[in-house]
């Protein structure tokens, strides 16, 4: 089969190229975190360190040695997950990334779903009635969403929801004196779920909704404009109107020829998505007291804590990465042109 | 000309009611942040850092507008002294990215082959990068000032920029008129001056017009979690973080800040969309005619020929 190979080695590309960009990523922060501030070790140890701390800082992360050496052990460090302890926590970074790396994942999937379903799915409402009351009402909707900062969300949901109609939590993970499930996937919900605690799970779910229905509904704008503008893209093209002319059923001409052409743009623009809700996390798990990586990196920086900062940012980025790469794969799956090279050209 | 361009520009601006409104309210906010800077705050009611420790918290009232916060400064001026500081970042960010943006992408697009491919995949690498987090990362090694936080977000803001640059000079660069500019042994500067820049610059500057409102959002959200800014600074973003302790409390002390990045955000997004929609030629047949634009060239076309008619 012709086409598996093609899809493979547009596979293979895709990877190399994901790769590549990690690796740009490392050499990057690697760039900032050593060389724009001209003495990084007395910045990581913190204004009024002494002496003995800025030199033990200098020789655990071989900021003594010259810089092609220090990028070495940079990039191998990151690679190999070797982010040594935590000078504030005195915890493995390593080990603090992954748990709340997992919080956050769980956080950014739940409301991606929430994001995905309510963006298409106005986005094509806007689209079909285009230009009428129903279109015009969507997009104010999604322009003041996705003009609403981050905490003016988090803060108005908690005022309405938590403390004017209490009815859901305002902070934190899991009710106060409840132990939280052991980790077997890292993921609070699913793992509750795997050991039957279903008070868990309720109380996560609970958790869960504010926060991730900030983000959601925060976001869901870019995927509804672009979905709208795909819908809008096609609707009077040749193609639809030959399927209506050949006596195509208008629902069927609709659901095979206009949406599913927008599901390709809203794939695309799901990952550039989560790149912008990994962002928003920092603010909303702030303000929800959510213990992800978004609020360990805002403790990261109030408390200058540099060698936990870097990894994370690193983190963040891989994040993108992975991302870009699976919605080019799935992007690739819907739409075969792009692995066949025959890719339509985007205006 | 000058007139001409500018009476198009209001024509497109006001093609319907949300674009328009966009543009009165983006005008209004930064007529209102000039005013500011140009009288030295005298526009404001109150010196906004002036605190009254007998008059904290007090509620919005005739003689407080937005109320005081916890030290009593009257949180209204702090929002006017607050306009200039957030609104030239965010100017600032969205000009020195597509200043960037257009040397970067005219290079790849024109020019092409090596220099292209090298452009074009460090602009992939800066994307890869959540913008928050890297501009917070950024501004936390900088020296506390605007000036970088500006900086640290351009960092990141300038590949859509690039890419889109590069987009539109591809799509004219086969054109005749260059074709023919070339024949006539035109410089490279002069057809890129005078043939490519004037073709791309329309849609690149609607796209920058809608970004000041997202740019506007990454500042503030800097300011909120403290990072880059000189310490006191007015900044809407870090005026709600001064206050989270008592938001409970005192809500609006955090909402009416908060309120007016949303209004100036919305502003720059309404206008900006609106402005692209009038413009795309895909869409525009099928707008509902009773736009002021649309109909008023209809008017104007219908004017001409009762003219010509009579001429006859």
């Amino acid at each position: 089969m012709v086409y598996l190979r093609d899809f493979l080695s547009f596979l293979g590309k895709r990877a190399l190229g994901a790769l590549a960009i990690m690796f740009g990523v490392v050499v990057i922060v690697f760039l900032i975190s050593h060389l724009l501030n001209p003495d990084p070790a007395a910045l990581w140890a913190g204004e009024k360190a002494r002496v003995t701390t800025v030199a033990a800082i200098k020789a655990e992360y071989h900021l003594n040695q010259p810089l092609d050496l220090q990028l070495y052990y940079f990039i191998v460090n990151t690679f190999t997950g070797n982010f040594g302890t935590d000078p504030v926590t005195g915890q493995n970074i390593a080990q603090e990334l992954f748990f709340h790396g997992f919080n956050t994942i769980e956080l950014v999937v739940a409301s991606l779903i929430i994001t995905v379903i309510m963006g298409i799915a106005l986005g094509y409402i806007a689209g079909m009635r285009y230009s009428t009351k129903i279109d015009a009402l969507i997009r104010t909707v999604y322009l003041a969403t996705w003009a609403t900062p981050y905490y003016l969300g988090a803060i108005g949901v908690i005022l309405i929801f938590s403390v004017a109609l209490p009815v859901l939590p305002s902070g934190a993970m899991y009710a106060p004196g409840l132990a939280p499930p052991h980790p077997i996937t890292g993921i609070g919900l699913i793992d509750s779920l795997l050991e039957l605690n279903f008070r868990d799970f309720l109380s996560g779910l609970q958790h869960l909704i504010l926060p991730a229905a900030v983000l959601a509904v925060l976001d869901f704008g870019i995927v509804t404009r672009v979905t709208r503008s795909s819908v809008l893209d096609v609707r009077w093209s040749t193609q639809v109107k030959f399927a209506l002319a050949r006596g195509v059923p208008d629902p069927k001409a609709n659901r095979r020829h206009i949406l599913r052409n927008a599901l390709i743009d809203a794939t695309t623009v799901s990952a550039v998505m989560f790149g912008w809700m990994l962002s928003g996390t920092i603010i909303v798990e702030e303000i929800f007291a959510w213990p992800g990586i978004g609020d360990f990196a805002y403790n990261a920086i109030v408390q200058s804590d540099y060698p936990a900062l870097i990894p994370v940012v690193i983190f963040f980025t891989f994040g993108v990465v992975i991302a870009n790469f699976l919605a080019d794969v799935t992007y690739s799956l819907l739409d075969p042109r792009i692995s066949l090279g025959t890719a339509r050209t985007q205006g | 000309m000058l007139q001409e361009s500018l009476s198009r520009f209001r024509n497109l601006a006001f093609s319907n009611k949300l674009s328009a409104f966009g543009a009165l309210t983006t005008i209004g906010f930064l007529v209102l942040a000039i005013a500011y800077y140009v009288t030295g705050g005298r526009i404001a009611p109150y010196n906004p850092d002036a605190t009254n420790l007998f008059d904290t918290n007090a509620p919005p009232s005739l003689v407080h507008l937005f109320g005081t916060d916890y030290s009593g400064r009257d949180i209204f001026s702090r929002v006017l002294a607050a306009l200039p500081v957030d609104l030239s970042i965010s100017l600032l960010v969205v000009f020195l990215s597509l200043s960037i943006g257009i040397i970067l992408g005219m290079t790849a697009g024109y020019i092409g082959g090596f220099l292209d491919e090298a452009i074009m995949r460090l602009s992939d690498l800066f994307l890869a990068f959540p913008t928050i987090v890297m501009a917070l990362t950024i501004a936390a090694t900088l020296p506390p000032s605007l000036f970088n936080v500006a900086l640290s977000l351009t960092f990141v803001w300038w590949p859509p920029y690039t890419r889109l640059v590069r987009g539109g000079v591809l799509a004219i660069k086969s054109e005749d008129y260059i074709a023919v500019s070339k024949t006539l042994n035109s410089s490279l500067s002069y057809i890129m001056r005078k043939g490519i820049l004037p073709n791309i610059l329309p849609a690149v500057m609607v796209y920058a017009s809608l970004d000041v409102g997202t740019a506007l959002i990454s500042v503030s959200s800097l300011g909120f979690l403290n990072v880059g800014l000189p310490p006191n600074t007015p900044e809407l973003g870090y005026m709600v973080s001064t206050i989270m302790t008592v938001v409970y409390s005192y809500p609006w002390e955090a909402l009416l800040p908060s309120v007016v990045v949303l209004l100036i955000v919305l502003g720059f997004s309404l206008f900006g969309d609106g402005i692209r929609e009038a413009m795309d030629v895909k869409v525009r047949p099928h707008m509902v005619l009773k736009t002021r634009f649309v109909g008023e060239t209809i008017k104007e076309k219908a004017g001409m020929r009762g003219r010509l008619r009579e001429e006859e």
